[in-house]
């Protein structure tokens, strides 16, 4: 059968809130027996954009992450609720009924991505619930899917197998993979928040006058072995994205044929700008004087 | 008329289908979102990157939509982007990478301004090295942005809409900035295919011919002097016209200092004609009172305006006597008052209003949406606590003047919201009791062979305008009406002949006059570097500077119209009230002048200013 899905577009989310908005309007002040408890007016985001920076000016990349319940096949606050208080429905969607989850504390700890919020008025743990009241009312799209002014946020209501095939089509990646839950929330260009990258500016001295160096090749090499290759843009910039947070030592080669080659090694920690990486004059052929 | 800036008709299309390259300069449209136009610029923002189209920024900040669309991103010091504008004409001027047949045919004045950038006026060549210790940016990236710019088909969107509105023309030095800006584009051949003003936020394809009234075309306020109403409403829905008799005005940015200091000055926008300018203005007005009283009507000063203790100040003197505040919000600025009149939002009461429809007061706003939207705005339910419509208490206030019936004509809230239905274009589509159900309407989009022309496009190519704009007024053409722009020349001045007229042995002038320098990095220094001794040579290109003289001095007059909340009214009356107040010690409370109304909607608050005055309490008086 059909199964929910959400899709968010990692490159493509900019911090513009009207699914956070949505939600907040869509349960607080409303109460959905069966689905949801009233949402409280401040302290809870169900959907929670969180925000990374990364480099330093000039080359700085800021990502944001909209996280929310993930909707698990294999859920932790399922196993952790007494009661039923959790309900996996046959078309995908997690339910903490609030009629049966009053004072079950745990269920916020169960979640490892932190995205069960504890209502201290109702005693209640809360999340969001894929707007399944609306989708059983014939909705085909969340409200944070239908306000996403960049169609960051997609609702796909399609059998496992078809869902699979999107994902290896546009190379969607979940949350922590390694907690074994198998959420239904998946992400696109997830690498946007969880890489990082090395970049500079090149420059050299072209008739007694700094400029940037255009064109100059680039690579990228680790433990002696070459992974990528650039060539430097209009401005002398050249970036390498999706290196691993604190992977250690690369080493940055640049070549231009009227200057001399260039290394510079660097240890990556977060994003690194290696600054502006000035070229020297090549050496003058063996045998010449001067 | 449209504050100044350019035409923008047609360049979403223009830039789409021409333009190489976009310069984002102090511009952050998907956070400041054109204006009141939501979203609607995000999505063909996005195109950007599908095209292929190279993005630059020039922010001090790595704003929303530089983290969204990448690109290349200077960081110029706030306050110092002119001096990297100015070292991207030497470039071009040294590298010939300018529109030479364009500066020849349809411009006057290069000359000079080529010479003060060569550094032939004054010693100081303008080179990019020369502008590296002011903006931080190295000599080298300016180059390479001049040599990308100077040789693709580049849009410049400056500022919030891309032509020229916000960003950087709100600082000290805005004005240069500006200047330096259109001079650029001058350079490079405005209204080339490809060249032109933009970010893609104005210049949708959608039809302006159908007419809808802008929120500052006078609704049902009969201002035929203060909004937009001369121009089409009044011939469409004829009213009762009403004008404010007092010659006494001062713009916003100037009100502490006339309550203050009792005397101040400067000149205020004048959209009529480019010389309008130059008209000073002055305070006190000859033969009037100082202002003693202060009407606060819709958005804060304290939120939005620059060095804002000094409203502060102006709320606490004893030179004002009496300040009432009419706001949907008991904002800080509220607290000051000594009477609150809590109006109601939007959803308590009737209402019909155009999405992004700036008319009035930014001609054909509509443009930043991607279809015309005509809101029906039905009131959802009663005003909440002891809240009224700005309209009803409006028309309290005038019954009590005796000019009620003046006011409403005999209707209601609702009868005119049908009246202004009735005055537009929309019963030609629809009928009025299906719009009220509906709730909204779409403009259809037009055909394709009826799209507007592409803005300054009549300009590149020497033909006369032909975009839908009634600006400028016939008079304000140099020549003949519809040839030229609305210099003095008719062309595009690098060196600006008004100007020139205005005052020509100073330097700056007008566009350093009074600047206060407090923001920039030579505040300390009270003076402006970026462009010394230039402004006689900087050019006043199309009527940018109008624009930039508005948001320095803005003086916003009294509107009634439904859905207009950035108004201000402000009140001095000849002298009759003259030496009452005086006696009043600090922490005494002001008099009761406002009756209580019979269904209690006007009502006394406690004093004012609460800590500068004995630590009065306000009561909240809408009950939310």
């Amino acid at each position: 059968m059909k199964k929910w899905n959400l899709v968010i577009d990692v490159a493509q989310c900019f911090n513009c809130n009207a699914c956070a908005m949505a939600c907040h309007d869509e349960y607080f002040g409303n109460e959905f027996p069966g689905y949801a408890a009233e949402m409280p007016r401040l302290g809870h985001r169900w959907i929670d954009i969180r925000q990374r920076e990364t480099g330093r000016c000039p080359a700085v990349e800021v990502s944001y992450l909209p996280v929310t319940c993930n909707h698990c096949d294999d859920a932790p606050c399922v196993k952790a609720a007494r009661d039923g208080a959790v309900v996996k429905r046959a078309d995908g969607i997690v339910i903490i009924v609030p009629e049966k989850a009053k004072g079950q504390r745990r269920l916020v700890d169960a979640c490892p991505y932190g995205a069960v919020w504890w209502n201290e008025e109702k005693q209640l743990p809360q999340a969001w619930p894929f707007d399944a009241h609306l989708l059983d009312r014939g909705w085909t799209r969340t409200r944070g899917s239908q306000v996403c002014p960049t169609r960051a946020m997609r609702t796909l209501h399609v059998e496992d197998e078809e869902m699979q095939r999107i994902v290896r089509d546009e190379r969607l990646q979940v949350l922590h993979p390694e907690y074994g839950t198998r959420p239904r929330v998946y992400y696109k260009n997830l690498d946007r928040w969880s890489k990082v990258f090395v970049a500079g500016s090149v420059a050299g001295v072209l008739g007694g006058i700094t400029e940037c160096i255009e064109a100059a090749r680039v690579v990228l090499e680790k433990d002696g072995r070459a992974l990528a290759e650039a060539r430097t843009d209009p401005y002398g910039d050249f970036k390498f994205g999706g290196l691993e947070e604190r992977s250690g030592a690369y080493r940055v080669r640049i070549a231009d044929e009227r200057f001399a080659a260039k290394t510079v090694d660097v240890a990556l920690g977060g994003s690194a700008y290696l600054g502006t990486i000035m070229l020297e004059p090549r050496p003058a052929p063996a045998g010449t004087s001067t | 008329m449209r504050l100044g800036q350019t035409e923008t008709y047609g360049t979403v299309e223009d830039l789409l289908k021409e333009a190489e390259m976009v310069v984002f300069w102090s511009a952050d449209p998907e956070c400041t979102s054109g204006s009141y136009s939501a979203f609607e610029g995000t999505a063909r923002r996005q195109w950007l990157r599908d095209l292929g189209i190279e993005i630059v920024h020039i922010d001090p900040y790595y704003n929303h939509t530089a983290a969204l669309l990448g690109g290349k991103w200077f960081a110029p010091k706030p306050g110092t982007d002119t001096a990297m504008a100015l070292a991207i004409a030497y470039v071009w001027i040294t590298e010939g990478l300018y529109d030479k047949r364009f500066v020849a045919e349809r411009s006057v004045g290069f000359e000079p301004w080529r010479d003060y950038v060569l550094g032939r006026e004054d010693g100081v060549p303008k080179t990019p090295e020369w502008q590296e210790p002011e903006t931080g940016i190295p000599a080298k990236d300016v180059r390479a942005l001049a040599r990308q710019w100077g040789s693709k088909k580049t849009y410049l969107g400056a500022g919030g809409w891309g032509n020229g509105h916000g960003g950087a023309c709100r600082s000290a030095t805005g004005i240069q900035w500006a200047r330096a800006l259109a001079c650029l584009l001058a350079m490079q051949g405005m209204g080339r295919p490809g060249v032109n003003y933009g970010h893609l936020q104005w210049g949708t394809p959608v039809d302006l011919h159908f007419y809808f009234p802008g929120y500052a075309d006078g609704g049902m306020s009969g201002d035929l002097e203060g909004t937009g109403m001369p121009i089409s409403l009044y011939q469409r829905m004829p009213q009762l016209p009403t004008f404010n008799p007092s010659t006494q005005k001062v713009p916003r940015l100037r009100i502490p200092e006339a309550i203050l200091e009792g005397r101040t000055e400067g000149y205020p926008w004048n959209g009529k004609t480019i010389e309008g300018q130059f008209q000073k203005f002055s305070y006190p007005a000859p033969g009037h009172s100082p202002i003693r009283m202060f009407y606060k009507y819709g958005g804060a000063s304290i939120g939005t305006m620059s060095e804002t203790n000094r409203y502060v100040r102006a709320y606490r003197s004893e030179n004002l006597e009496f300040v009432v505040n009419q706001s949907i919000w008991f904002e800080g600025e509220a607290k000051f008052a000594d009477v609150l009149l809590p109006a109601c939002t939007q959803f308590e009461r009737w209402d019909i209003s155009e999405f992004g429809g700036t008319g009035g007061y930014a001609l054909h706003g509509q443009t930043q949406m991607n279809h015309r939207i005509v809101l029906m705005q039905h009131k959802c339910i009663e005003p909440l606590g002891e809240s009224k419509s700005d309209w009803q208490i409006f028309l309290e206030l005038s019954h009590r003047l005796g000019l009620g019936a003046y006011y409403s004509e005999g209707m209601t809230e609702l009868d005119w919201v049908k009246r202004l239905f009735d005055a537009s274009d929309l019963p030609k589509h629809i009928a009025w009791k299906d719009f009220l159900k509906k709730g909204y309407f779409v403009v259809p989009a037009p055909a394709e062979h009826a799209r507007d022309p592409v803005a300054l496009r009549w300009f590149y190519e020497g033909r006369k305008k032909d975009v839908p704009e009634p600006h400028p007024l016939p008079g304000d053409y140099g020549r003949q009406f519809l040839e030229g722009l609305q210099t003095q020349s008719g062309k595009f001045e690098f060196e600006c002949s008004s100007l020139k007229r205005f005052d020509p042995r100073r330097s700056g002038a007008p566009a350093d006059r009074e600047v206060s320098a407090f923001l920039g990095r030579h505040a300390d220094q009270g003076t402006l570097r970026t462009l010394p001794a230039a402004a006689h040579l900087a050019a006043l290109a199309l009527q940018l500077p109008h624009a930039l003289r508005r948001q320095a001095e803005r003086g916003e007059r009294h509107c009634r119209a439904p859905g207009v909340r950035e108004r201000l009214l402000l009140l001095g009356r000849p002298d009759q009230r003259a030496g009452r107040g005086r006696a009043r010690h600090r922490g005494a409370r002001p008099r009761q002048t406002l009756q209580r109304p019979r269904r209690g909607g006007l009502r006394r608050a406690p004093d004012r200013a609460a800590p500068a005055r004995g630590g009065a309490r306000l009561r909240v008086l809408r009950g939310l």
